[in-house]
Formats: structure tokens, sequence, C-alpha cells
């Protein structure tokens, strides 16, 4: 086998270790989502320009919607130990299914989120659903 | 050429000083490492290597070009050494900044900052598309002065290495004198930063006396008055490596594609955010904007908040 081969498999398994050490160490642990002020603190890191008035966190705290001011929605949702947002734009889509929420923020790489918001679901199912309404108004 | 690359001797430093950092970890701080977001990084140091591999001949074939015409014969005197090394670094200042004003060396650049993670294996999160960058372009006037191609890699591997282990929150600060003239894992805390103060701010790879001599140093605050937050304005949300790896070309691609075409060089070649139609954020305008923010609370005056442009998508690229 060409040396060259050899050192990049050897990379490789090297890699994989290095990753399993640190899943056996059980680093990347986080927090979730525990109230409404943290989740505001986490859209004001997320996006500066986003003022957030309040938000609707899911039961797991894995993820939360927060509005602002100005009308937007912002999905935050946790990416390994921190966490990754968007501001839904036209074409974001929810659906609800007792009171879990599905959303589709149009971000096919950032993926669907499911929220547990319980008797708020349905409230949020269509303040998203008439963001496509509002912009093209 | 010579056949000798510090970073091969480097590489088993690194995985010990990764494990070391992961031990800290899990005593001081759990959440500085996540396995993915590991592994990812780890893959794109790997690719990184194999692409140098692949597309590395291009610009070796102009070094050596190039310096068949070179104004003098420095040669391998003891005394080009040091000298090699500091003007090497000072093209990895400009290049550095390059690859974070313009959008075409941003879309490989950005690879290297899109974890929101600062650890160790986070230098290790090298790109793969250097190669279509010409970057290599900014080492041709040490060859044309006449430093040996060979001579400028060797120096270039030994900035890698010392950039290695400025990559961690382990360390807060170096001595005083040390912070002053040399680039620190504070002062390169403060590069990784999405923090709006600290947008494109320390480009230094081993002295960061260049970011004071060229207007673009920025001191890191305590932790406790401004906790630093890592990775891109719009994070990924992602851990793909391919997308990881791409995404950056895809959207700069898409932008020239679908614009008009007297913008379309524009968003090859501007900064990473500005957008013909002012519906994006460069890393200036979010500053700006929060300058204004803190000016305004500072002055405990409200000032009125001008609507956005389009109140539902503003997406902001720059980092």
């Amino acid at each position: 086998m060409e040396p060259q081969l050899l050192q990049l498999i050897g990379s490789l398994v090297a890699i994989l270790v290095l990753a399993a050490i640190a899943w056996g160490l059980g680093l990347g642990r986080t927090a979730g989502i525990a109230d409404e002020t943290r989740a505001l603190e986490l859209a004001r890191e997320a996006d500066s320009g986003f003022e957030p008035a309040s938000a609707a966190i899911s039961s797991d705290g894995a993820a939360a919607l927060i509005t602002d001011d100005a009308g937007r929605i912002m999905v935050l949702r946790r990416h390994g130990a921190q966490f990754a947002a968007r501001i839904l734009v036209r074409g974001a889509a929810a659906s609800r299914d007792g009171g879990v929420l599905t959303l589709d923020p149009a971000d096919r790489r950032f993926g669907k989120v499911t929220l547990d918001l319980g008797d708020e679901a349905q409230a949020w199912v269509s303040r998203i659903n008439a963001l496509d309404r509002h912009t093209d108004a | 050429m010579p056949d000798f690359s510090p970073v091969d001797y480097a590489v088993p430093a690194f995985v010990l000083l990764v494990l070391a950092e992961m031990l800290w970890a899990r005593w001081k701080r759990p959440e500085a490492y996540e396995p993915k977001d590991t592994l990812v990084s780890l893959a794109f140091g790997l690719g990184s290597t194999v692409a140098g591999l692949l597309f590395g001949g291009f610009a070796l074939v102009v070094f050596l070009a190039a310096y068949e015409v070179r104004l003098f014969t420095i040669g391998w005197e003891w005394w080009a050494w040091p000298l090699c090394f500091v003007l090497d670094d000072l093209k990895y200042y400009w290049v550095h900044r390059f690859g974070h004003r313009s959008r075409w060396f941003w879309a490989s650049h950005v690879n290297h900052h899109s974890s929101q993670h600062y650890n160790l294996s986070t230098a290790l999160r090298q790109t793969w598309t250097g190669a279509f960058t010409l970057g290599f372009v900014f080492a041709l006037p040490l060859v044309l002065l006449g430093f040996h191609p060979g001579m400028i890699a060797i120096c270039g591997g030994f900035n890698l290495i010392y950039q290695f282990w400025i990559h961690t929150e382990a360390i807060d600060r170096m001595p005083r004198w040390f912070e002053a003239v040399m680039n620190t894992p504070s002062h390169h805390r403060v590069h990784h930063a999405t923090n709006p103060r600290y947008l494109d701010r320390n480009y230094a790879g081993v002295f960061i006396v260049w970011d004071k001599m060229f207007g673009t140093f920025e001191a890191e605050r305590p932790s406790a008055e401004e906790p630093i937050r890592y990775g891109i304005v719009k994070q990924l949300g992602s851990f793909n490596l391919l997308w990881s790896v791409f995404h950056e070309w895809v959207g700069m691609l898409s932008d020239m594609w679908r614009s008009p075409w007297k913008h379309k060089l524009s968003y090859l070649l501007r900064e990473p955010g500005w957008s013909h139609d002012n519906s994006r954020e460069t890393s200036n305008m979010i500053r700006a904007r929060w300058e204004a923010q803190q000016g305004a609370g500072e002055a405990s005056e409200p000032v009125p908040e001008e609507p956005p442009k389009n109140a539902i998508a503003t997406p902001r690229h720059a980092a």
C-alpha cells in the first residue's frame, strides 16, 4: 500500500478516536433553555439587530420561538453544545399535532424544528403561517 | 525544493495537546468541546492536507517561475530566516485580512470560523478550497525579492504551528510584554468572536503588532463584562461536513447567478454581507448599528428606530 494512503487511513482512524474520546469524556453537555429570560438572551446573542420581546419555549428546553416588536419571528434550536437561530422568512411553514409544533424554516440545511408548546402551539402555527401573507402585502 | 515540512513533525504534538485540552475541559468546562464539532474540525484538517497535495502544485510552479526573475539572490543565509519569517507573517496578515474582506477569499476562509467552539481542534479546521482564491499571490513579492520558495514554505509552516496553541480558552492572558508583541489566545479569541465589537479584528498570525500598526487591533474585554460568542454571524446550524466546506461558495455563486449583471463582480469581490439591494449587513454595518445602540444607551435618550427594509427577512452573512 502507498505510504500516503496509509498515512491517510491512519489519520482518519486518529480523528475518529479523538472524537470518540470527546464523547466518552462526556464533553458537549449543555443546559437547555430554562426560561424566557435565557431565550431572549440567546436571541440577542444570535442576532444583535434583533431586539427580542417575548418567547415560547419547548417543554424539553431544546428550542424556542421568539418575537420582536417589528413582528419578526426567530427560531432558536440546540446545535450540539450551542444554539443556532434563524429569523423566519417567506416560505417558512408550521403545522401542529396536538401541542407539538413542527416548523420548516425554509432553510433545508438548518432543518425542521419540533417544539412542544402545549396550548400555545396553535397560536404560533397561525402566526408563522401568516408570515407569507405579511411579506406579500 | 527542500523535502521538509515542519507541520508533519508537529502533528503528534497537536494530537497530544488536543487530548490534554479535552481533559482540562472534562474538569473545567465540558461545553468547550462537542464531539460532532470536534469530528468536523478534524475532518477539515485531514481534508485540507489532501487538498494541499492535490492543488498545491500550481502555486509551487508559479513560485519557481517567479524565482527565476528575482531581484536579488538571498539564498539560504542564516540571517535570511528570521527576516523571511517576519515578512511572511506580514504577508499572512494581509492575506488573512483579505480573507475576511473579500467574499471570494471568505468563501474559503469561513471554514476556519464556522465552529461555535474555540479549542485546539478549531485550529485544525483548515480550508479545502484555498487554492481557488489565489491567496498564494500575496507571497509573490517575497519570491521576487529573492527569498527561496522553500524557505517561505518552511517559515509558513512554523507560522501555522505557532497559531495552533492560541486556539484555546484554557489560557487567559500571557505576560504583559508577550501580549504586547505576540498573537496570543486572548487576541485570537477576539478574532473568532461574533460580538459586534470584535468583528473583523486581530488578523495577526504570529505578531500582533501588525494589527496595532494597521488599525485593526481590539483588546479582549473581561469575560464577565462581555462574554465571547464564537462562530459566524449566521451560524451554520449543521454538522454536515460537505455543507460546512462549500456553503459560502454555494451562497456566493448563487448570488452572482441571480443578481443583475452590473453587480455580479461585486458579489465576488466585495465584503461578505454586501448586497446590491442593501438587504443584508456587512460587519461594518453591524458594528455601526451596535455602536449607535451603545451610544443611545449611554445617552439614555430614545433613538427613533429605523424599520428594516424587509421586516421579515434580513439575512446577515458577515463574520
